[in-house]
């Protein structure tokens, strides 16, 4: 009887503490402990943007003796100078419209020269066949996504389209022969339990996707948590989790009524900036900042967390310059950082 | 034994019956806290109509009909 009595006790404090599950421990966190940390020092060139006329930009990636730009601010949203700042391509001038766009978080250059933007302002992917610079033909390639439900987030890899957005029926949607299928789910959050599917989608609106080289997976990190999510596309037609690690929950208040739905706390912690990726890992920039500290300087990531792809983290780079975006050179195995306080400077770090 | 066992059984319905009350107050902090920023809001709204003016990620609003727009931006109290 004492027995049974003992395990009741157990079982109620067991139970009591359930809601705590999701939080990991901060020596066990790899957001915050400075396990596995190396610092980052190993210094190649630095590149100064503003002395040739590069300033502000969102991301820049190097690429043999050009720098592709990324501005969002900017009269045109992707441009394409020489080494030594000759400007010698400028797309997508901000509008709506044809040839034109609006919103661009992030871009992307895989390996066979394929650039990749989405602009959820014009609700379409834009691709840039880098191998064909320089000839008549280059431009923009429009690829318009469907217009019924809002896509945020839209990333391109051979036919394999993934994107995440305002999706009551799934986490990510996956287009196949023109049609999308809907897979997983939100991620779970006591203290958002309550919420419907719409206003779910809005909290979890700001991601970075990126898929493996080879295709069969892909990672996608949260702007406003701690939130990491690891996918294969085993078989190419659906989506399956290796991995969903919540390194800590967004806080923020969550109201239909209201003019925004979602608003993020100032204490909040932004969470991944950037993200890169190789075959073999995933460097994901990570900020860790609030608003009510940094304000404008919240964007700024201060480490670089290496995770492999089934979502075990590797190492951590400590940053001694804030990074706002990076970019991974496979050429020269090395990752350059963009920062833009005070000056605009991209600065390499060669990899061991 | 058995009235042990029910001393127990009566304890533990009183934590949580404590227990969710604490909740359900907090929560309805929580809710006042959440009146009060949106009124601080809707106080700073007049001369400003942009609530995503901090950088980062995707900012939902709603316009006038109840059509959601998103911006680039962060969106805070």
């Amino acid at each position: 009887m004492k027995k049974t009595a003992l395990i009741f006790i157990v079982l109620f404090l067991a139970f009591g503490c359930s809601d705590e599950k999701h939080e990991v421990p901060k020596q066990d966190n790899p957001l915050f402990s400075t396990s596995r940390a190396i610092s980052l020092n190993q210094l190649g060139e630095t590149i100064n943007l503003d002395n040739i006329g590069i300033y502000n930009p969102t991301k820049v990636i190097k690429k043999d003796s050009l720098l592709i730009v990324l501005d969002q601010n900017g009269l045109n949203k992707i441009s394409i100078y020489r080494e030594d700042g000759k400007l010698l391509g400028s797309y997508l001038p901000t509008g709506m419209g044809a040839d034109r766009g609006l919103y661009i978080l992030t871009m992307n250059l895989d390996e066979k020269g394929i650039l990749s933007a989405y602009d959820f302002g014009n609700d379409r992917l834009v691709e840039f066949d880098l191998n064909q610079f320089g000839q008549s033909g280059f431009g923009p390639q429009f690829i318009d996504m469907p217009k019924d439900k809002k896509h945020l987030c839209v990333v391109k890899s051979g036919s394999t389209i993934i994107s995440t957005g305002m999706f009551n029926e799934g986490r990510y949607a996956l287009m196949n022969n023109n049609s999308e299928e809907y897979f997983l789910s939100y991620p779970e959050i006591p203290s958002y339990r309550t919420i419907n599917d719409t206003l779910r989608s809005a909290l979890f609106a700001s991601n970075i996707i990126k898929i493996k080289p080879d295709g069969t997976k892909f990672v996608c990190a949260n702007m406003q948590s701690g939130i990491i999510d690891f996918c294969s596309l085993i078989p190419c037609t659906n989506i399956t989790r290796i991995a969903e690690l919540n390194l800590y929950s967004p806080k923020a208040t969550v109201k239909k009524m209201r003019r925004t739905p979602v608003a993020y706390s100032t204490d909040n912690l932004f969470g991944f900036c950037d993200i890169e990726v190789t075959d073999e890992y995933i460097y994901a920039l990570y900020s860790g900042r609030s608003y009510r500290k940094y304000k404008d300087q919240i964007i700024y990531g201060e480490r670089i967390i290496v995770f492999d792809w089934e979502g075990n983290h590797i190492h951590t780079y400590l940053l001694r310059n804030p990074f706002t975006s990076i970019s991974f050179n496979k050429k020269e195995n090395a990752i350059y950082g963009l920062t833009n306080n005070p000056n605009s400077v991209l600065i390499k770090y060669t990899l061991d | 034994m058995r009235k042990i066992v029910l001393i127990i059984c009566f304890i533990s319905i009183t934590l949580v019956l404590t227990l969710l009350n604490v909740n359900l107050r907090k929560n309805s902090t929580n809710i006042d806290i959440k009146i009060q920023n949106i009124e601080a809001f809707g106080n700073n709204e007049a001369g400003d109509n942009d609530p995503c003016k901090a950088p980062g990620g995707v900012c939902m609003t709603y316009d006038e009909e109840g059509d959601p727009i998103f911006h680039i931006g962060l969106s805070i109290p």
